[in-house]
């Protein structure tokens, strides 16, 4: 059973111009981890931590820098266009903003038939896929004609979840793709994203803002800040015994729907504000914001390494666990 | 809602003219028809008390915050009483010396709120000399002392700051100091950290809860999130498709809530405390034309019976300050 595997990814994006100079954003530094089918992997951290970067470069839609994406014994990254063309149905994509990603001039049928037909598909046989995929999505085909204005939030992403599973894909990004639904939606997506999951043998990287959707439906996690991986390991081991001070703060800032737990509870205070991702402090890039910070942290980028059952790259690990 | 006497008590109702109605697939001009957006919600703020407005997408929440000062495009129907007027019957000019100064509010997105040309100063010194009358110095004294109530460190510095220049966390304490600006009495904040992150969403909150505390505000706080009202407010009330569906102090229910879908809404959102999968609410919202003379979650209901599609349920007392409007309520005997 092989997956994605990445090694080593790093995005940047040239910005400024003619009279700042060009500069260079680094949105993701030396970042690996692998996709397996089956499972699913939650990329979590604050916003500007190069969550959806690392999505986006998995499809092309940001540049890989460094690094390798490997698929089947390639590396996607040296790919030229009409190869990367012939492996993209495999890897798909779940956005947001289901609005937002769907061709408002297009009905729901020509719609979930689009990826197909631009892998030039025969016709006979998308008409049968499309009418197969609607029934699993939980979608009725008296819809087939109907534009996306005349959808609800979660139908409208039902067709967007349709578009990416159609082509069969392997491997599926899905990049907050519940965060733009009401709770009582949401709940139904997550559930139609673990069955599809289960279905079809997906290995997912899903992407949120929402700590407690992600320990839900994710087998493992990982944490970015300033888009460096702060701490990976299994979902409950992170959740129960985070040993990176920053995992324990964005926990620790999860609120509670009871209000007796709410209440009284004193949440741990976070100094300052994101530093600029422009110009990001030396040695490790929380320091400035953390409160074990000492001079080691300032000197030296601390590596990942094992601590109790997850992977933290903090000089402090030991005693933050 | 709270045994002091309410500061401002309102019964509101909000339809849009629609043009047109849609029959059989085919739009045709019929003339006038209405879509209502809120019907008969009726609350009272106090001061030094949160009342959390909980709803997703369709319940009304944010045309409630609108109608309270006319500022909604739609028909406004009920009263809203402040100070012994009904603000639905004064004039213009005389709500407009109401809107900011009495009655301030915070919107969800910082960034559209503030003037992208204009300096923090500018921004925040405007609230005070068109309300208040105050001359510039004063205005900027003013500024530098709201921005330093809402916690911004190094606020002589910031004053001369544009909101790009700040965070998101930031900017949304620079809308929080302009709406205190002016003394208010009444803060309608709407959505006010969904736009943040978590980290400082936190921040926020107890940022407000602390403000109504300490400057005895009456405070409307209108959110999607059930962990906001958990956290911050003092009441809650939850809203479905326009109508009032429960009532009552945020403790009591939340805890143990005898509307269907104010549980229904508990069990849908994921909690980190709670471990468990989340259930949602099958169906969808009824459309704006779906008869209205039922309850309206009936068909997403799983206690629905007979009398609910054919009679609307009224509001009715369940004790301890909370109202239901519910045929089948739960825990009741």
């Amino acid at each position: 059973m092989s997956g994605l595997e990445v090694r080593g990814l790093s995005v940047r994006y040239p910005i400024g111009g003619l009279l700042t100079g060009r500069r260079v954003l680094q949105a993701v530094t030396d970042v690996s981890f692998d996709l397996i089918p089956g499972q699913t992997l939650g990329l979590v951290g604050e916003s500007g931590c190069g969550k959806s970067s690392v999505a986006r470069a998995l499809v092309r839609l940001a540049p890989v820098s460094e690094g390798s994406v490997i698929w089947q014994g390639r590396d996607l990254a040296g790919l030229n266009e009409a190869q990367f063309r012939k492996v993209r149905p495999d890897i798909q994509m779940v956005f947001q903003d289901p609005f937002a990603a769907l061709n408002p001039r297009m009905n729901m049928s020509q719609l979930i038939a689009e990826p197909l037909v631009t892998q030039n598909v025969p016709r006979a046989q998308i008409d049968k896929r499309v009418a197969a995929i609607v029934d699993k999505i939980g979608l009725r085909p008296e819809m087939m004609t109907r534009y996306p204005h005349e959808f609800s939030g979660g139908q409208a992403q039902r067709i967007g979840i349709a578009r990416a599973v159609i082509c069969n894909p392997r491997v599926l990004i899905c990049d907050e793709a519940v965060s733009a639904l009401d709770v009582s939606v949401q709940a139904l997506i997550l559930d139609l994203l673990t069955a599809l999951q289960e279905d079809l043998s997906l290995a997912m990287l899903f992407i949120g803002h929402d700590l407690s959707v992600v320990r839900l439906i994710c087998d493992r996690v990982m944490v970015l800040y300033l888009g460096r991986v702060m701490e990976e390991g299994p979902v409950d081991t992170l959740f129960d015994h985070a040993c990176h001070p920053y995992t324990q703060l964005l926990i620790g800032s999860a609120l509670s729907t009871d209000p007796e737990v709410e209440r009284g509870r004193v949440r741990p205070a976070i100094r300052g504000d994101l530093p600029s991702p422009m110009d990001p402090p030396s040695g490790c890039v929380f320091r400035t914001r953390c409160p074990l910070a000492t001079g080691i942290c300032a000197a030296e980028v601390p590596v990942l390494r094992e601590i109790g059952g997850t992977r933290a790259a903090c000089h402090h690990a030991e005693e933050a666990l | 809602m709270c045994n002091i006497r309410g500061l401002i008590t309102l019964n509101l109702g909000v339809v849009f003219d629609t043009g047109q109605t849609r029959n059989t697939g085919q739009t045709r001009n019929t003339g006038q028809t209405q879509n209502v957006a809120l019907e008969d919600v009726s609350l009272t703020l106090c001061s030094g008390r949160i009342l959390g407005i909980l709803g997703e997408s369709g319940s009304g929440k944010s045309q409630l915050a609108r109608a309270l000062t006319r500022l909604t495009p739609g028909h406004v129907s009920g009263q809203v009483m402040f100070g012994g007027d009904d603000l639905l019957a004064l004039s213009e000019p005389a709500l407009n010396a109401i809107r900011g100064r009495r009655i301030a509010y915070i919107f969800q997105d910082p960034m559209t709120a503030l003037n992208p040309y204009l300096r923090i100063r500018v921004q925040l010194a405007e609230v005070a000399t068109t309300h208040l009358g105050l001359s510039r110095s004063a205005a900027r004294d003013r500024a530098i002392e709201m921005l330093d109530l809402v916690r911004i460190p190094d606020p002589q510095a910031r004053l001369n700051a544009y909101p790009h220049e700040l965070s998101g966390g930031m900017r949304q304490r620079v809308m929080i100091a302009m709406a205190l600006m002016a003394e208010p009495d009444i803060l309608i904040a709407d959505e006010p950290t969904t736009a943040l992150d978590a980290t400082v969403q936190v921040e926020v909150l107890d940022l407000l809860r602390d403000l109504c505390d300490r400057q005895n505000l009456a405070m409307m706080v209108i959110t999607h999130d059930i962990s906001v009202v958990a956290r911050i407010a003092d009441e809650v009330l939850i809203l479905y498709a326009g109508r009032m569906a429960e009532t009552g102090p945020v403790k009591g229910v939340l805890r143990d809530p005898r509307h269907p879908y104010t549980k229904g809404l508990i069990d849908s959102t994921p909690d980190l405390a709670r471990r468990g999968r989340a259930r949602g609410i099958p169906g969808t919202l009824p459309g704006p034309d779906a008869p209205r003379d039922r309850c309206l979650y009936a068909d997403r209901c799983p206690r629905a019976e007979e009398v609910c599609r054919n009679m609307q349920p009224q509001m009715r007392d369940m004790g301890q300050g909370r109202r239901v409007a519910c045929h089948l309520p739960l825990g009741a005997p």
